[in-house]
Parts: C-alpha cells; structure tokens; sequence
C-alpha cells in the first residue's frame, strides 16, 4: 500500500515565551517537525507492512527539510518538499490547494492522505479537510485508531459525545486526534536510514499551479491587525509567608461569590 | 543605626537557614546588599565587630556551605546580571555579577541579547553578536539555577567536566572583597606563588604566608577545597575555597562556541558490558564525546516502574526491551560517518548494537534525553517515598567519590562487594566517564542506616587510597569536613587555618566551611 | 473611447458621469450581491445545541439583511423551530434525507443552499463537527475561513473577525477577500440567549439519498451533565500539581461551593487525571467564571485564550517568574499543592466553625 502524510515545520511551542510587554519572543526558537504531523506520521509508520511505501511531504522554505529529514529518520521511504517562492504567506485555502494540487500529480494513486488533526503554529485544523474536499474524496476526522482492512481501512472517529467506527475507502483522507507527549526518540541506525534518502524539491510550475492560485494571492483571508497585549492585566504579586495563608485569602475571594 | 546597607531579620522565614543539603542552621538577620559599596561596608563593620557573616546565593549546594552556623547570613541575591562582554588572548568572556544564575547566562547567550552590557574590551559584545554560531559557557553543573558566584566558590563541575574540565579552567578574573572590606581583582596568571610563598596585595593590606605543604589531587575530578600546589595561581586559592578566604563580588568567566551535538544513549544488556565499553569510548580518539554517563540497570527498571503507573512522570518513549544499562553521551557532529562506524564496532563488541539507541541533535530530544538522566534522583527519591510506610527514619545516601582511570575497576568491583556483603539495596548513575559514579544507597532501616554510613566511610577511604577524591563534585561544606581531614591529614587542615587567619584574622567569613569548627 | 454608431448618440459624450438613457443608476457588475448571515445549526440528540444557539444570537447583530439557518435532522426537529426562530432566525432550511452526521453530505447541502441564498457570512461553531465541516464548505464554495474565532465585527457586511494565533499571544483581526466570508466560532465567547419563541419561515430542502457512509458502529460517549462553561467559580490545576490525589482535594472543595467546577490546563488531562472535556485553553474550552484560580498552572500561552474572558483570575504559584502572572489580576506566590490543601481544610472546616 501506499501511504501520504502531510506534515509541516513549526517554531517548537514549548521555547516560545512573552517577555514583560505581553510580546511574542520568537528569537532562537528552534523549529521543529509539528508535533501533530510527528503523531500521524508515527501512526501510519506502525501499520505499515513490507512493501508499503510512506511517503511524506511538506509546504515550506527550504529549511523546513530539516522537519522531512525527521520523518525519514522516523521511517518514512520518501520525502517532498513543496518549496518556492510564490507559496509564502498561504492561508488555509491556498495551502490546501497547493496540498491537493501536488497529490494530483505526484500521489495520485495513494492508498491513504494522512494529516495531524492541526499545526501547532496555526492551530486551525482547516487543511485537511480543505484539501479533502477540494480532492473530492471522503475525509475521516478525530482518527485515534485506523487499521486495514479488505479495500481499505476502518477508523475508529472520536467526536467528543460519540465515537464511531467506520469504513475508510481507499484515497480518503484522515486526521489523526492526538500528539504523543512522551515524543518520539530515534534509533542511531534509524538515523543512519534516514540521512540515507534524498528529499525531492517541488516547485509551483512542477504542480501546474499558476501564482494566483498560491500563496498571498491565492488566499481568501487577509490578516489586517495584530495585537499582542490585550490580555495583560495589571498584577498584583504577593509572596506568602505560607500556604495557609494563601488559602486564607482564596477563601476570602470564595466567601465573596457565594 | 544608619548603615549604609540592607538588613532584615529572619525570624520565621527559614529560607535563609539551609540550601539543597536541607541541613538547618541559625542566624539572626539576612544582609542584602546591592552594590559592591554595601558588600565592602557590610565586611567593614561586622569585621570590626567580629561577627560572622554566611555567604549565600541561591542556595543549591548540597554540603551546607551556605548553611549560617549562628551571625548573619550575607545573600547576595541582589548582586545579580550579566555586566560586560570582553575578548581577549584566549577568547571571549562574559562579566557577571555573583548571583547571576547559569540559567540567565545561558538565555542571554543564545538570544544574543547583549543590550545594556558594557565592553569590557572594545567592540566584544558586537563581535560576539555577528560570530556565525552562538557561545556558551561549557561549564554545566546539574543545577542550572546555580549562581556563578557559588559555582566558582565551590569549584562546581558536571557530566561536561569530563571534556571541559571543572569551572576553574574557566575563570579569566575575579574581584574578591576580603574580610575587612577591601577588595583586589584576582586575574589568572598575574600572581603566582613562589615556591609556597605566597604573596598579594589588596587595598592598603599586603598579604605573604605560606600556602600548605600537601598537593591537591587535580587528576582525578575533585572538589574538596582550593588547588593547592607549588608555585599555584592566587586565583587558584579562592576558586574552590567556598568563601572561607573572601567574597567574589564579580566573576569574567569564558565562553566556547556551541557546536552542533548529537545526544546518544546506548543500551546494553546488563552493567557489566556498559563498564566495559566506557574504557572503550574514552580510549577512543574519533568519539571523544563531551560527556558520558552512566544509568545502571536498577536506576531504568526504577524508570520503567514509575512510567507504567503515570506514563508522563518521565516524559520519554517507553525504555525498550532488554535495555538493562545504559551510557547517555554527546557528539559533535563531524565525520559522522566515522563515529557511527566506531560505534557500532564498540557497541558490538559489548553486547549491544547501533539499533540499541536512542539518538536526537534537536533541542527537544536532547531535552527528553536529559530528562531521562535527571529524573534518576527523584526516581530513587519517589521509591524511597513508597517503601517509608510506617518508617519515617529512611532516607537515601550518596556517594562521590571519583578515582583514576586505572582505579575504575577496582573502585567498582568495591563498590559492588561491599553493598551485596551488607545487603544494602543501590542504584548507581552519574558522571562514569570521570569515574565518579553516584552510589546511592536506599535504606529501609535504622540498622541499615548505620551499615551504610559505615560502608560510605570505607568507600572514601578505598577512593583516597585509589589516588581518588572522597568529593569530586559537591564541596567540603560543614557535611564533608572530615573528608578534608581524611585527605590531607591534621598538618593540611592546620596549615590551610594559618592562610584562614592571615586572610582572615578574625573568623568571621562562612564559619564551619571546609576547616570545621 | 468608443461611439455609438453614427455618433449621434449624445449620452455617449465626453461627459463620464452622463448615464445612458433609461439608466438611474451606474451598476458595478464586478460587486458581489451577497447579503445576510447563514449559520450552522448544530441539533444533537433534537436539541439545537448551546454553542449554534451562541452564534445565532450574535448573527443578528452582524448583518443588515436577513439571518437564515440550516439544519440537518428528521421532522422531529420541528418543536424546535419555534427556539430557533426565537433567536433570531428569520429563514430556517431543514435538510432531510441524511441519515446521520456525515461531513461531506452535510457541506454539499449547505453548499447548495448558500449557492441558492447567496449569503455575505457563514457561521459554524468550532465544535468538533463544525470544525470539520466548515472548511469542507469552504473549499467548495471557494471561501475563505478564519479558524476559532473569539469577535466577530461587521459593518453590516463585511466582517472583521479575531482570532487567537500563536497559542493565544497574539489576536489576529482577519478579512476574507470575497462573499461568502466563513468562520468557525469558539464556543462561549458570545452568550447564551435566554430562549424565546418566535416565527419565521421553515423550508424543507430534501438531499437526494445518500451512498452508504461506511459507519459500522456508533457509541455515544459518556459526557457530564455539567460543564465547566457555566461555571461561576473554577478551580483550574496545572502541571505544578504533582500528586494525583489532589485532584480529589480540588473537587472536594468545588463541592462544597455552589457553581463552582474543577478544570485543568493540557499537562492534567493528557496525564488522564481530568476529561478532556474539563480541559481550558486553546485546544480546550473557553470560559468566562466570575473566578477562575489558577493552581500550578504556569500559564502556558495556549491557557491564557481559554481564560481571558473571566472577570477575575488569581494564579497560585511558586514561581514568580511563570508567565501566568502576567495575565492575572493575583498571584499568591506559594506552594500550589499546600495551598490547595489547606483551602480544603478551610473550607471542609467552614460550617462547623458557623455552628458552633
């Protein structure tokens, strides 16, 4: 079988701090293959079976093959990055456009799409199912347990108030719910493996897309303000002699809204 | 009274009276000075007045050294940032007020954030920012929440001393206020001893005696009191002196470009063929790895059992099967190709193979892999919680003690002899590539308690006897004084108490460190 | 410039603003007619659910034209209608003929129906399914979608809507380029309506039968009756909260006070101590209690978008430096999980020092 998974390079969350102004303090933070995209690309590496082929795939800049040469190392066979100018600055829309475009013409006949349920950076969880509907194939969300079966596979969805199991016909598309947070550590022959696989470059012009089509022009939202400090609020610090006395004044703040 | 500095009684706070040793002592009032004027004011008083004063920091140690033992404690938590950024023959350096923590050093390091720093030599700080990587200080005791100050008054060290060395080798200056509120910058090189003559001055004072006769053991990992040797640096004689002689009031330490690193942990069948390979590893010159550490069997089933009841207490993957040892090490990532090929070759020879690994260069796994490494102790911690039941007495021992290369196997073969003799229970983990293991002993009872305090005598005794140290890495402070005896004898300690009395004629700085009452 | 022929036509004269006979007024064809709001009425189990229920009070207030809602469901659907028309619904469309929830038949009927209405918004709330299903209208309507929204503003047209990027450090205020703008809206960020009855029009819109969806088996999952979005008072833990038996400390003390509800930030409930869906922040709920006390939670930025709507927050921490003093009101610096106990201590103890 063959199986795609869409995967992306985010700044590692857990360095990103806000300094005393309320600001964002992205300096130095690492970026790092999303730890969504990670969970997916692990799940798929685990029902895989001799002479399934994993490929992988990500939209970025060219640093972002640092994050596919992790899921080569992770066990993925093959890697693309979709990587050209024209492409930064996508909104959800364009992103799963060019997801789409670039399976049409390179995983066309892909058993299975694979997604992580959101980017840690966006948090948006729209492009898979953007990308499925643009595709016009079934889309699985919520997926915390998928396995093969005849013709394809079967997903167990968690939707919160129901769960649900259901068939997945080959070429749909999948979210997987979770993140791993014991994370995912390499062997050093896994490593070997993976530095081993050449990672393929995709350009615009090599999907058949045209520059309105991708990118800032291809985008249906523009962002027109930012605003980082609307959540402070003036704080007040009081060190307590001791954890009975904290208790004293919330109990203080408790009397006071009963 | 108008002194010209900050005085708070400690009363119920008892902050002030212990660190991470969690021995309490007694003091009547915490100083807080701000500046170098109020440290130097503080000296001049209580040193007219003869009363002692404890100096502290952030409190972290874990021999007492900033535990008052009656006077004042003197916390130099005020005393705290980054100053200047210099550059001089050996490379670039980075001025810090005494209680700027390792951690702050390192943040303001990898940000580049040199805003506000002075050039201690022109145009450093704007040379360190447009270098193409970024620098640190190599120096990585556990306790990143460590202040330099304390780090250099106790010659701390971590699992990097196996390739960096100890903080000492990276001291560029001090300014040190002596007892009586003067005060002399102490640069390495600028003063040296002659012979055993030692002589300085500082303000309006001219200092010359004689050092002590004994040699500090610098072969092995050791951090029982300054480096004692003929002809040694001034510099020498506070790095390591845990505050009996002067207090640091500024430190320049020097910084190493961070180099690129591939973190390792390899597993192994079982302790013995780990050992085994740490002679390998060490003996080879392609790895050189920045550290090695070592994580016996018993420590990762400790590991294992706590993961299966909260998946998360230890955020790593699950250990794999048959993992029953393990060596955690870092490489630098050139000829990579040559490493992996040396490695596996080591690796197989031992039982283990390159499959038997978990390897990571980003941040994250790195940190994961030191999670691993760091939650030993709490682990250990955890299961001597669950066995206290109905016996609120238990409590574990540690050992440090580090030997010479050729002592290693004796000194383990030791180890391991006496505690399956006395029956005791132990983990053993820690910085192996130094031979400085920590032995940690889990007692269940009182009887056990006085065997392993006794069988923990005979351990330092073996470590001395080996050419080794009964304190590679934690200090004298009051806990350990009578490894000071053990090691150099009452002629060392009264020798070591006439440089106290010349420094200090009246006593009055960190009573009870390293020279006991 | 082109003539009309024979140049006798005079409207066609050097003169711009002159329009064409039996012309009033110039039309720019180019301009988009869409108008009104369409939204997504989630009914599960019949009942329209509280966060459509949310949307549909605010999307009066969004539009100068009409409100018009789509739901799925059977004709038992239609006691409902009265609620719906209530919140200010003037149009509602009843899809029938979907078995059971299915996100692609679903986004194909909404499709159809917003190709008929032509609407200048569509609203879906980021529920589980809406989160999904908005973005598969999306892409067949070619819209633009803003994920999670917390504000929505509109000039009675366009729409200028917010959302938290960066796990909560920052708003981002979002247009869409064209008609329809979607969004999806968080939960509990526009009140609950008080219900009314009211009238509208209701029209049937039958979906041609659908293939079979492939689901096997369906279980509903257990889920409380209460839920930490009403909560006046919460008692929120984080990862300082080491030892598992204080989240039976926690709820003891909730218990004991009326509306007041234990939650937790990410660390609690990927431990396993607390449902995910006691769970605040980004990839939790949003709330907004009178007081919300925050122990051992450092503040993670993905937290602070979940909590910025109460009105009073006191963050107990150790730590002075963690982040979440920044967005409280209070920070008592101790230990967490000593406070904790000791407030239940306080509390559990509270009566009989009233009796006595």
């Amino acid at each position: 079988m063959r199986f795609a998974v869409a995967v992306k390079q985010v700044p590692d969350a857990s360095e990103v701090s806000v300094d005393a102004n309320g600001s964002l303090v992205r300096l130095g933070v690492p970026a790092i293959l999303d730890p969504f995209s990670e969970y997916a690309l692990r799940r798929i590496i685990a029902m895989k079976e001799e002479g399934d082929e994993v490929s992988v795939f990500a939209m970025g800049p060219p640093q972002a093959s640092e994050a596919l040469r992790r899921c080569l190392c992770l066990g993925a066979d093959k890697a693309f990055l979709l990587s050209d100018p024209s492409f930064a600055g996508a909104d959800t829309w364009a992103t799963a456009r060019t997801l789409a475009a670039f399976i049409g013409r390179y995983m066309s006949d892909a058993d299975l799409i694979a997604f992580g349920r959101q980017a840690a950076d966006g948090e948006t969880g729209q492009v898979p199912y953007e990308t499925a509907g643009l595709m016009s194939v079934r889309q699985f969300a919520y997926v915390t347990d998928l396995h093969k079966a005849a013709d394809g596979f079967v997903a167990t969805q968690d939707y919160g108030d129901v769960a649900r199991s259901v068939k997945v016909p080959k070429g749909s598309v999948v979210s997987f719910y979770g993140t791993d947070p014991c994370g995912t550590l390499m062997s050093l022959t896994d490593r070997i493996r993976g530095y081993g696989i050449p990672i393929e470059t995709v350009d615009r012009v090599a999907i058949g897309l045209g520059a309105y089509s991708v990118g800032l022009k291809g985008s249906k939202t523009r962002i027109v303000r930012t605003d980082s400090k609307s959540m402070l609020r003036k704080n007040r610090k009081v060190a307590m002699s001791s954890p009975g006395r904290a208790a004293e004044v919330l109990l203080e703040e408790l009397e006071a809204r009963r | 009274m108008s002194e010209m500095f900050q005085r708070q009684r400690i009363g119920q706070s008892r902050k002030y009276l212990t660190d991470e040793s969690k021995m309490t002592g007694r003091a009547d009032n915490v100083l807080l000075p701000s500046t170098e004027q109020e440290l130097r004011e503080i000296l001049r008083v209580y040193s007219s007045k003869g009363t002692p004063v404890t100096v502290a920091a952030m409190r972290t140690g874990v021999s007492g050294g900033s535990v008052p033992m009656g006077g004042d404690v003197l916390s130099l938590e005020r005393m705290t940032g980054v100053v200047g950024v210099g550059r001089d023959e050996r490379g670039y350096f980075l001025r810090a007020l005494p209680c700027t923590t390792l951690d702050e050093m390192d943040r303001i390091l990898r940000r580049r954030d040199f805003s506000g720093l002075s050039d201690v030599t022109e145009g450093a700080a704007d040379a360190l920012r447009s270098e193409p990587g970024t620098y640190f200080y190599p120096v990585d005791p556990t306790e990143t929440g460590g202040s330099i100050g304390g780090n250099v008054a106790t010659n701390a060290s971590g699992p990097r001393t196996y390739r960096y060395g100890p903080t000492r080798d990276w001291v560029r200056r001090i300014r040190v206020v002596l007892a009586d509120g003067t005060f002399t910058d102490v640069v390495r090189g600028e003063t040296r001893a002659e012979g055993r003559r030692m002589s300085f001055s500082a303000g309006r004072n001219y200092f010359s005696f004689d050092i002590p006769g004994y040699d500090f053991n610098g072969r092995v990992k050791n951090s029982a009191g300054p480096m004692i040797s003929e002809g040694m640096d001034l510099l020498d004689l506070f790095i390591g002196s845990e505050g009996i002689f002067g207090v640091i009031s500024e430190v320049d330490v020097y910084l190493t470009p961070r180099r690129p690193l591939l973190s390792v942990i390899l597993f192994f069948p079982d302790d013995a063929s780990a050992l085994e390979a740490v002679k390998d590893i060490r003996s080879d010159d392609i790895l050189n790895p920045e550290f090695l550490e070592f994580m016996d069997g018993r420590s990762l089933d400790l590991i294992r059992s706590v993961k299966s009841r909260d998946p998360l207490s230890v955020p790593i993957p699950d250990l794999p099967a048959g993992a029953d040892s393990a060596l955690f090490f870092d490489l630098s990532m050139d000829d990579m190709d040559g490493k992996m090929a040396k490695l596996g070759e080591i690796a197989g020879r031992h039982g283990s193979a390159l499959s038997e690994s978990w390897c990571g260069h980003e941040e994250r796994d790195q940190e994961r892999m030191r999670k691993l490494r760091h939650s030993i102790p709490s682990v250990i911690f955890e299961y001597v919680a669950s066995l206290k039941g109905g016996m609120p007495k238990i409590h574990k021992l540690g050992s440090d003690m580090s030997v010479p290369d050729e002592a290693a196997d004796e000194m383990m073969a030791f180890y391991k002899e006496r505690l399956e003799q006395e029956g005791l229970e132990y983990c053993m983990f820690g910085h192996i590539g130094n031979n400085h293991p920590h032995v940690e002993i889990i007692l269940k009872s009182m009887d056990e308690f006085e065997r392993a305090r006794s069988v923990y005598e005979e351990f330092a005794r073996k470590a001395i006897e080996l050419g080794g140290s009964p304190s590679a890495e934690h200090g004298i402070g009051k806990i350990k004084t009578s490894y000071f005896r053990m090691l150099y004898g009452d002629d060392g300690l009264s020798e070591m108490r006439r440089v106290k009395a010349v420094l200090d004629p009246k006593g009055i700085l960190c009573p009870g460190n390293i020279l006991g009452d | 410039m082109s003539q009309c022929s024979g140049g006798s036509c005079q409207t066609c004269s050097d003169d711009p603003d002159r329009l064409p006979p039996g012309m009033l007024r110039r039309y720019d064809l180019n301009e988009s007619t869409a108008d009104g709001v369409m939204v997504w009425i989630e009914a599960d189990g019949g009942k329209v659910s509280r966060p459509s229920a949310e949307i549909l009070a605010a999307a009066k207030g969004l539009t100068d034209g009409r409100v018009y809602g789509i739901i799925f469901g059977d004709a038992g659907l239609k006691s409902e209608y009265p609620r719906i028309f209530g919140y200010g619904v003037d149009t509602l469309y009843h899809v029938r003929g979907i078995a059971s929830y299915s996100p692609e038949a679903y986004a194909e009927a909404v499709s159809q129906v917003a190709e008929r209405v032509n609407p200048a918004a569509i609203l879906v709330s980021a529920t589980p399914r809406g989160r999904e299903l908005a973005p598969r209208i999306a892409s067949l309507l070619g819209a633009g979608l803003t994920a999670d929204c917390t504000r929505l503003e509109s000039d009675g047209r366009r729409i200028v809507m917010t959302r938290p990027a960066f796990g909560g450090n920052l708003m981002a205020d979002i247009e869409c380029v064209g008609f329809p703008q979607m969004a999806t809206v968080r939960p509990g960020v526009f009140p609950l309506p008080e219900p009314k009855e009211g009238k509208g029009t209701a029209i049937y819109w039958q979906y041609p039968p659908e293939q079979d969806s492939g689901v096997v088996s369906e279980e509903a999952v257990q889920t409380e009756a209460a839920d930490i979005s009403d909560a006046r008072i919460l008692i929120a833990l984080g990862a300082g909260i080491r030892d598992r038996g204080l989240v039976d400390v926690a709820e003891e003390i909730a218990a004991s006070i009326d509306g007041a509800m234990v939650c937790c930030s990410r660390a609690v409930a990927e431990r396993g101590w607390l449902p995910r869906s006691r769970q605040v922040g980004m990839s939790g709920r949003t709330v907004r209690p009178d007081l919300y006390v925050a122990f051992g939670i450092s503040g993670a930025v993905q937290h602070r978008v979940g909590i910025s709507g109460a009105k009073r927050i006191i963050a107990v921490n150790r730590d002075p430096e963690a982040p979440i003093h920044a967005f409280s009101d209070l920070s008592l610096l101790t230990d967490a999980e000593e406070a904790l106990k000791e407030l239940r201590d306080l509390v559990a103890g509270k009566p009989r020092r009233r009796s006595s």
